[in-house]
């Protein structure tokens, strides 16, 4: 006998986060066309806390479509910005091990002109 | 039929279900308070000390960066690829570890990517400038096929007269050019007649080499991503321009040696070297190839491939010599590893391969500026 309920722990998934995977799950369910990809657009539109438990979510649930779509956006958030601009995007802040290299400051003008 | 569940907190591992069971999900019942590690977002993306973007998962923040690696291959998107490895110290782990060498990704990333040996496959398209005016030289990373469109900036070179002989300063910055600076790469000397010439490194190469000259206790830190290293100036390689005996405007002849970083690949066992004592691992000459005379142009010819386009006594290809007896001598006696010619009044183009890095072949065309008093 198979009981009514399975009981599921995703420890690390807040509740926020597993409704929206829910959300992604439930409109890709039937397959992709043009509606998806719409809701695909304004689904990676967040901010990058949102963003951040969506790749640890999707990777850990092992769902490979959701993963791709969120790991893309934040790859695009990081094109086309100085090390300081991805910092502040992405909330590295001085608690983090901000990497103060020496070499940071021979990359800047060789890299960034 | 419309599924019910319930998420409740005990902790059976689930983690290897499918979600597809739950994709039909109507009714889906979710009970807060009770999820464990539900914890209201904060802030500043600190979840008791984790979840943070700064310490993610390095697979995880590498799989992202690998995807900005992917598309940001050409110059200047790929300053991007720069960017993230200047974020913080583990996303620079992460980078480091996915940025191929030119040798095998055949491009340029970083500035130790400079010394590094230039592709296996096919030669990586440079051009370099000249300005008369305050004798500078500088190196481009080849945007397009186009002549005029220069690309990534890569090394700056400034030509310093001393008496006797000549100086070419070479560093990764255009606007400082001294040998006390951090972006000091190296130099090029040369005797009173522009014949002989001396390639200096301003970091040690991995398999040693004669330091020529110290700066004292001062250390600077390398231009490669990499602890850091004594400064200096140590000898690598040499340049020598023949005697040209006809003595009229016939090519002249090149011969170099070098000492270039022996790549990762697998090399054949080759006795021959490991019992010669006098040359180090990693020892490689080279010389020019010969031009044919063409008798109905009535010119000295090279097939430089269209890659250059107007004739100079400047114009050159050099290849590994092809002599086994001879150390260093392996190559094949063909491939080219560096050409170089010019295309414009100031503009010249400069293709280089293994085992040469783009500093190597800076340097040697450096070397084919200014007059060679014995040869012309």
């Amino acid at each position: 006998m198979i009981a009514d309920e399975i009981v599921l722990s995703f420890p690390n998934i807040t509740r926020v986060t597993m409704s929206k995977v829910l959300e992604y799950c439930n409109i890709h369910g039937a397959g992709a066309d043009d509606e998806t990809r719409a809701f695909d657009e304004q689904f990676v539109d967040v901010d990058q806390k949102t963003l951040f438990d969506l790749v640890l979510a999707a990777h850990d649930l092992k769902i490979k479509m959701l993963y791709d779509i969120v790991g893309e956006r934040t790859g695009d958030m990081m094109k086309g910005k100085t090390p300081e601009e991805i910092r502040i995007i992405f909330n590295i802040g001085e608690n983090s091990c901000v990497d103060d290299h020496p070499l940071q400051k021979e990359l800047n003008p060789w890299a960034f002109e | 039929m419309s599924l019910r569940r319930s998420f409740l907190s005990r902790r059976i591992n689930s983690r290897s279900k499918s979600l597809k069971e739950f994709i039909t999900l109507d009714n889906a019942q979710f009970n807060s308070q009770e999820i464990c590690g539900d914890v209201t977002s904060e802030p500043d993306g600190n979840r008791n000390g984790q979840g943070s973007w700064s310490n993610m998962l390095p697979e995880l923040i590498g799989e992202i960066i690998k995807r900005v690696e992917a598309s940001e291959d050409r110059w200047p998107l790929r300053q991007s690829v720069v960017a993230c490895g200047c974020v913080c110290k583990k996303w620079r782990e992460v980078v480091k570890e996915l940025v191929k060498p030119p040798v095998h990704g055949g491009n340029i990333t970083f500035p130790s990517c400079l010394k590094q040996p230039g592709p296996r496959d096919a030669p990586l398209q440079c051009l370099i400038k000249r300005n008369k005016k305050n004798s500078m030289f500088c190196l481009y990373l080849a945007a397009s096929s186009s002549f005029t469109e220069k690309g990534k900036f890569l090394l700056a070179a400034r030509r310093y007269r001393h008496g006797a002989h000549t100086e070419y300063i070479i560093s990764l910055d255009p606007n400082d050019l001294s040998q006390g600076s951090n972006a000091y790469v190296g130099k090029l000397s040369s005797d009173f007649l522009g014949t002989k010439f001396t390639i200096y490194d301003s970091q040690p190469p991995h398999n040693g080499a004669k330091h020529s000259s110290s700066r004292g206790g001062r250390r600077f830190t390398s231009k490669q991503i990499s602890p850091q290293v004594p400064a200096g100036n140590f000898e690598i390689g040499e340049v020598s321009y023949k005697f040209n005996l006809l003595k009229s405007r016939g090519p002249r002849r090149m011969v170099s040696s070098l000492r270039c970083p022996v790549s990762d690949e697998p090399q054949e066992a080759e006795p021959k070297l490991t019992k010669s004592k006098s040359v180090a691992a990693g020892q490689t000459l080279l010389r020019n190839k010969a031009p044919r005379w063409h008798e109905h142009l009535q010119c000295w010819c090279l097939n430089f491939h269209g890659r250059v386009t107007v004739a100079s006594v400047k114009n050159f290809q050099l290849v590994a010599t092809l002599d086994p007896s001879q150390p260093g001598g392996k190559g094949d006696g063909e491939t080219v590893l560096l050409q170089f010619g010019k295309v414009g009044d100031d503009m010249f183009t400069m293709d280089y391969r293994q085992p040469l890095s783009a500093f190597h072949a800076f340097a040697i065309c450096l070397t084919s500026f200014g007059t060679k008093l014995a040869c012309e």
